[in-house]
């Protein structure tokens, strides 16, 4: 699976580092960076919910 | 006309009042593209199909007016009620399609991230901590009135507004509530014109933030550019207003719902006396529960199709998140209030996709925040007497609700 942001939506609200703390990451900078593009399958069900979650709906997963 | 026809009066206040749960799952099951012929409008309630609107601005617009409201006065000017309430001059952002509306939220995002908010932890737990003082255990008090403090106080920390202008700040707050009420054209325009001597106050404000700027909203506006030019002042306005009043009676509506369900349902107060990790769940399923803002509306652009339902352009769709938010297909025993719910981050109360509310976050954390400090103080929420409801169109809420909280 790989995780595609739409960044003109992500605003970095942060919810998806809740879902999928080892695949998203919120910086210094406060603005969200994606660890890992291509998490293996034990990550799924992490960032499926981070994707169902995102407030913008600015993320997806291609398979 | 089948009976849901007379039993949807969606524009009645009442409506809301007289438990509308059974005839939303009505609703869901029967007519989940339900078409309420005197706005022309079509009710959806499963939260699929919320969902799927409020990811597609390309086909649903807000820029037609997002209250039913807005279509029921339309047509008598040369703007949308919603706008009428705004600067002729400035860009609403909640009337704002993309991909402008992205342009207009990327000026105040920085104003509400991550690290901002961690900036006004210390002084929201200062807030909270002042309140709770204002509590004797055992002894009643009013908790709209209290909690409703808190909100107000918040707000103008994130905006930039002195704490000595709170109670200026939400009687203008409670004027653009009207917006959403069940008022005549000339009621709602003198809130309108009410509302507006607020442009004067906030120029004074932007102007002091000048010389001393912070981490706040106005100081961001400050700093922002937007078409590279700094911003309009009716921009800055409307930013300013638009914040002030879209954070404080819907997180007041969230504070009070909140200690009434844990009030009416002790045995999930206990779990979290017991467990303080369920806190979060607490709050999702509290916002899921109460859903301060109950629905909102958008326009088609285009002819299109919904479930098989033929929607033409400049017909409306009308969000009820408090229906979708009941969804069984994605919430088990959704009547219930369950704070270990799994799937209570799926709750729509603060919307989804495009036009989400973007002070999701601090009202989350302000929430948190409070519902930590009650439970570190007492461990029986009391309700007195029922409170008496808020009459309104699209805000759940009381006017007043006695609680007594114990030790």
């Amino acid at each position: 699976m790989r995780i595609v942001v739409d960044y003109d939506l992500c605003e970095s609200h942060a919810r998806c580092v809740e879902a999928a703390p080892d695949v998203f990451e919120i910086r210094d900078d406060d603005l969200m960076y994606v660890l890992d593009e291509t998490p293996d399958e034990s990550h799924r069900t992490a960032v499926e919910a981070a994707v169902v979650n995102c407030p913008r709906q600015a993320l997806r997963l291609v398979d | 006309m089948s009976d849901l026809q007379e039993l949807a009066q969606i524009e009645d206040p009442q409506f809301y009042l007289d438990d509308p749960y059974p005839v939303f799952a009505r609703m869901r099951a029967e007519q989940p593209v339900f078409y309420y012929e005197p706005l022309d409008t079509f009710v959806l309630t499963r939260h699929e199909d919320i969902r799927y609107v409020n990811r597609t601005p390309e086909l649903f617009s807000n820029a037609h007016g997002i209250f039913l409201n807005d279509v029921k006065y339309a047509g008598q000017g040369d703007m949308t009620l919603t706008d009428s309430f705004f600067p002729a001059d400035g860009e609403q952002i909640g009337t704002t399609d993309p991909p402008r509306h992205h342009e207009l939220r990327r000026v105040i995002s920085p104003s509400f991230s991550v690290g901002t908010l961690e900036r006004m932890d210390a002084a929201i737990h200062g807030y909270v901590a002042e309140l709770i003082d204002q509590i004797t255990p055992g002894q009643p008090i009013d908790w709209m009135t209290l909690a409703g403090v808190l909100p107000v106080r918040v707000g103008s920390l994130q905006i930039g507004l002195p704490d000595a202008d709170i109670s200026q700040v939400r009687h203008w707050s409670d004027e653009l509530e009207k917006l959403g009420g069940d008022l005549t054209l000339d009621q709602l325009k003198a809130a309108a014109a009410e509302f507006s001597t607020l442009r004067s106050y906030l120029v004074e404000q932007f102007e002091a933030k000048r010389g001393n700027p912070g981490d706040d909203l106005l100081s961001t506006l400050l700093a922002a550019e937007l078409d590279n030019e700094k911003l309009s002042e009716a921009n800055v306005v409307m930013f300013a207003m638009t914040m002030m009043a879209a954070g404080s009676d819907t997180t007041r509506a969230l504070l009070a719902g909140m200690v009434w369900a844990l009030a009416k349902h002790p045995e999930q107060l206990e779990k979290l006396v017991a467990d303080r990790s369920l806190l979060p769940g607490a709050v999702e399923e509290a916002l899921r529960w109460v859903t301060p803002a109950r629905a909102f509306l958008r326009t088609a652009t285009a002819d299109t199709e919904l479930r098989g339902q033929q929607i033409k352009k400049g017909q409306h769709v009308y969000l009820m998140y408090m229906a979708a938010n009941r969804d069984e297909d994605v919430f088990d025993r959704a009547d219930e209030f369950d704070i270990e719910r799994k799937a209570n981050p799926l709750q729509l109360a603060f919307g989804i996709g495009t036009h989400v509310c973007i002070g999701a976050r601090l009202v989350r954390m302000e929430t948190g925040i409070l519902l930590n400090a009650l439970l570190d103080n007492f461990t029986r929420f009391e309700l007195i007497s029922e409170p008496t409801p808020v009459v309104h169109v699209i805000r759940n809420s009381w006017e007043n609700m006695p609680v007594t909280f114990h030790r």
